[in-house]
Formats: C-alpha cells, sequence, structure tokens
C-alpha cells in the first residue's frame, strides 16, 4: 500500500514538474503580450496626449493586462524615491522584483531600454524609441509562442514518462 | 504660522536631491522666509540665495547625477510634456517652481531643443504674500477705475509677487480676470487647480504660449482685464495691443531697470506708441525692502 501511495505520488511530483514547464512557457508569452500592448498605450499616451510618465503608469495599472499591470503598480509605487534613485534605477528594481514576467535575458534587457527611453526624449523621439522597442517585444512574442507550441506537449509529456519511468524502475 | 511663512521654501524640496533635502530643511526660518532661489553648479557646494548674496547650503559637492535627479523631478520624468519650455532653458515643476538649466544645448536646425549635459539649476522660490498689491492698489487703480498697468523691477526683484496680489485683488473686487500663464508661474495650476489664490473671479490659461494665450482669453472668456508676467517678444507685444483695442485693460509684467531702461527697447516702444499702459510700477531694492513707486503714463512714454 505504502509502495503504491508513493509511486502515485512520484508521478504526481514528476508530472507537476512537466506541467510547471508548460505553465512558464505560457505565462511568458501572456507577459509578452502584455509588454507589447503596453508599449502601444505608452506611444499613444506620450505621443498623442503628451501626459507625463505618472500618468502613463497610472493608465498603465488600469489598461495593460496581466501580469504587466503589476509591473507597472510596482514601479508607480516606487517613484516617490525619485531624487534617491533615478528613473531607470527605479524601473530597472521594478523589473527584478517582477519574476511573474518569466523573461529571458535578452527581453529584460528591452524591458530596461523601455525604462531608459521612456520620458527621456522629446515625443518624436520617444515615438522612434518606442516603435523599436514594439518591434523587438513582438519579435520576442513570436518567438514564445512558437515555443509554447513547440515544447509545451513536450515538457508535460516528459514530466509525465519521467514519472511513470521512476515508478517501474522502484516497483 | 511658521509654517506657512515657508511653505513656499518647503515645497521646493520636493524637487531637490535627496542628500540635500536635509541640509535645506535645517536652514533657520527667517533663511527659508527670505531664500529666493537654491543654485546647484557641478562641483560647487549648493547654494540658496538671499537678497543679501548667497549662503552654502551643506558640504558636499553637486554631482551630475543630482542634477539629473533634479531634472527629472522637476520634468517629472517627461521631457515630451515640457520639451517647449526646455527649449526655452527652464522647467516649471509641480507647484509653480520655476527651475532653469544650464549646461551643453542640443541644437536642431538652428534652434535650441535641450541639454545634453545640465551643469547648473536654479530653482526659483515663488512667493505668495496676500497684501503686497495693498499699498499700489488704490494709486493704480484710483475710486477702483480699471487701468491698464506695467509692472516693471529688474529679475528677481518681485513682479510676479506684485502682479499676482493685484491680480487676486481685483479679483475680488468683483472684476472678471484672465490669466495668460505660459510659464505657470502665477498660479502655479495642480491638476486644473491653482495652487496661490487669484481670486473668485480669475481664469487661468497655462501652458500655452503668451501670445496666442491673450487672443484666446479675449475670444473666450470675455475677460475684463488680461493679466501676463514677462512681455520679452514681439508677438506678445502684439497680443496686448490687440486686446488694449477691444477694450480689455492689462496687467504685465517686464524686466527693465526702470522706466527709462524701457524706452531704450522695441518691443516697449511698440507699445508705448499705442499707449497700451496707463502707468506703471516700479520696484527697487533699498536695504533689502521692496519700495514700489508708480507712475502716470502717456502716449511714448511704455
Amino acid at each position: 500500500m505504502i509502495r503504491l501511495l508513493g509511486a502515485l505520488l512520484m508521478l504526481a511530483g514528476s508530472a507537476c514538474w512537466g506541467f510547471s514547464g508548460v505553465l512558464r512557457l505560457n505565462r511568458r508569452a501572456k507577459a509578452l503580450a502584455a509588454l507589447t500592448g503596453a508599449v502601444g498605450i505608452i506611444k499613444s499616451e506620450v505621443c498623442d496626449r503628451l501626459s507625463p510618465v505618472p500618468e502613463v503608469l497610472e493608465t498603465l495599472i488600469n489598461r495593460a493586462d496581466k501580469p504587466a499591470d503589476a509591473f507597472f503598480r510596482r514601479v508607480y509605487k516606487k517613484l516617490p524615491k525619485l531624487g534617491k534613485s533615478t528613473f531607470p534605477e527605479l524601473w530597472r528594481q521594478a523589473a527584478e522584483e517582477s519574476p511573474e514576467l518569466c523573461l529571458k535575458e535578452t527581453e529584460m534587457t528591452a524591458l530596461y531600454a523601455l525604462g531608459n527611453a521612456l520620458g527621456r526624449y522629446g515625443a518624436e523621439e520617444q515615438g522612434r524609441e518606442l516603435d523599436y522597442i514594439a518591434r523587438r517585444f513582438e519579435g520576442f512574442l513570436t518567438e514564445a509562442e512558437a515555443e509554447r507550441k513547440r515544447d509545451a506537449g513536450m515538457h508535460a509529456a516528459l514530466g509525465v514518462a519521467a514519472g511513470v519511468f521512476c515508478v517501474i524502475i522502484l516497483l | 504660522m511658521s509654517d506657512m511663512k515657508t511653505a513656499a521654501f518647503d515645497g521646493v524640496l520636493n524637487i531637490l536631491p535627496y542628500a540635500l533635502r536635509g541640509p535645506a530643511s535645517a536652514l533657520p526660518e527667517d533663511f527659508k522666509t527670505m531664500a529666493e532661489e537654491i543654485r546647484l553648479r557641478v562641483g560647487q557646494i549648493p547654494a540658496v540665495l538671499l537678497p543679501d548674496g548667497e549662503s552654502p547650503l551643506g558640504e558636499h559637492p553637486i554631482t551630475p547625477r543630482d542634477l539629473e535627479c533634479v531634472f527629472e523631478l522637476a520634468s517629472r520624468i517627461s521631457v515630451h510634456a515640457v520639451s517647449g519650455s526646455i527649449a526655452r532653458g527652464f522647467i516649471t515643476a509641480p507647484g509653480g517652481y520655476r527651475v532653469g538649466f544650464c549646461g551643453t544645448a542640443s541644437v536642431s536646425e538652428g534652434k535650441m531643443t535641450g541639454f545634453r549635459q545640465i551643469s547648473s539649476a536654479a530653482l526659483r522660490i515663488p512667493r505668495e504674500i496676500k497684501g503686497a498689491a495693498d499699498e499700489i492698489m488704490p494709486r493704480a487703480f484710483p475710486e477702483g477705475g480699471l487701468r491698464s498697468i506695467l509692472i516693471v523691477s529688474p529679475p528677481g526683484g518681485g513682479k510676479t509677487t506684485l502682479l499676482r496680489d493685484m491680480i487676486r485683488s481685483l479679483s475680488y473686487m468683483g472684476r472678471r480676470v484672465a490669466v495668460s500663464d505660459e510659464r505657470g508661474e502665477i498660479a502655479a495650476m495642480s491638476a486644473g487647480i491653482p495652487q496661490m489664490d487669484l481670486g473668485p473671479r480669475t481664469d487661468v490659461l497655462d501652458a500655452c504660449p503668451k501670445a496666442q494665450g491673450i487672443l484666446s482669453l479675449l475670444r473666450c472668456m470675455n475677460p475684463q482685464v488680461i493679466a501676463v508676467d514677462e512681455i520679452t517678444s514681439p508677438e506678445d507685444a502684439k497680443a496686448l495691443v490687440s486686446a488694449a483695442n477691444c477694450g480689455v485693460k492689462l496687467l504685465a509684467t517686464a524686466h527693465g531697470d526702470g522706466l527709462s531702461d524701457l524706452k531704450e527697447r522695441h518691443i516697449y516702444r511698440q507699445l508705448s506708441d499705442s499707449a497700451v499702459f496707463d502707468g506703471a510700477v516700479c520696484i527697487t531694492n533699498i536695504n533689502g525692502r521692496r519700495v514700489y513707486e508708480y507712475e502716470e503714463l502717456g502716449r511714448g512714454e511704455a
């Protein structure tokens, strides 16, 4: 009975490991889609309405999709620290405190670049920079979607298969 | 009461780098009350500008990062929202604090568009002195009648403070006053609400170029008086002449060392030829005290 219970737990644990990989791939694609949409909102607010960055962040908290909204809320909450740290530093700290975005290193670099550009130039120059960053995020999103389609099934199957394999060996 | 007196100075702390806020808030109360500006220069000890000169503030020299922080705080991290004023070298920070910058300018098509590197900043502390105009009002507006008045003084002489109180007084006297507040220093608008008391019958158009603002107020708000700060361009003068020709009275300020100094300048000759102003208030500083002198003006006198 105990051996059976142990085998079931091992199977479940292994399957969970596999499905967490699937979840991570889904989350990354979702975060990149949300960030790509957010860059579009930023561009409208900055280039069309000339809204100051704190107001842009308020808009993003309300309008950006999950999980990007939580990241922008984090940046907004850090604004009272301006004067001690610069805005790009606060943005970077907020990004590092946002593991839910599940971004890879190159994607994080693009996110930092967004923080470096935001509010730093005139509307026209920022528009060009935002277009470039949006294209980068679109590229990452396409890549993440392809990776999800390609690897999600494999992650789930590997998890379950690893569990079955261990159970067979141990039983 | 002391809190009220030092409120303007305390507000400027919000646009200072953190390291400077402690020394600035520890200044004696009379320093805070009299302070006109805070001056920050890279590599130098910061200073607070008092009527009798600069006094050091803290012990640590200013770094380029400090000035970057001031720039971010004053612009609310939004160059795109203040690019028009940056091109003229200053930003009006929340609360009506004008922050002037100096450094390496970036120039496009022969015009300054901003700064590549900032080396100095001057944070001007606005003063709201209710009653500042009490002494001059009966002479400038005898029997409560409306007239067009020009306020003249050298930079930092208290023109905007006097203009603000004249606007407030006229508004409380029941006059409709419209303010074209290009630099946001007169009303210090925040979320559509003036942070300075300009009276119950005052309409404010801020962040709009003065000349356009004057004409827009003339068309849209049916004012009895239009007030503007610092006439500097021929366009401003032209708009003032148009408003005066429509029967609106004007309150305006100008940099100058008295009326004779103004008469040397083309812009004011244009205004004097049109007899736009009925009188002028010249502000002089005598032993650290502001003295207002009123002069009647005729055609050709400003």
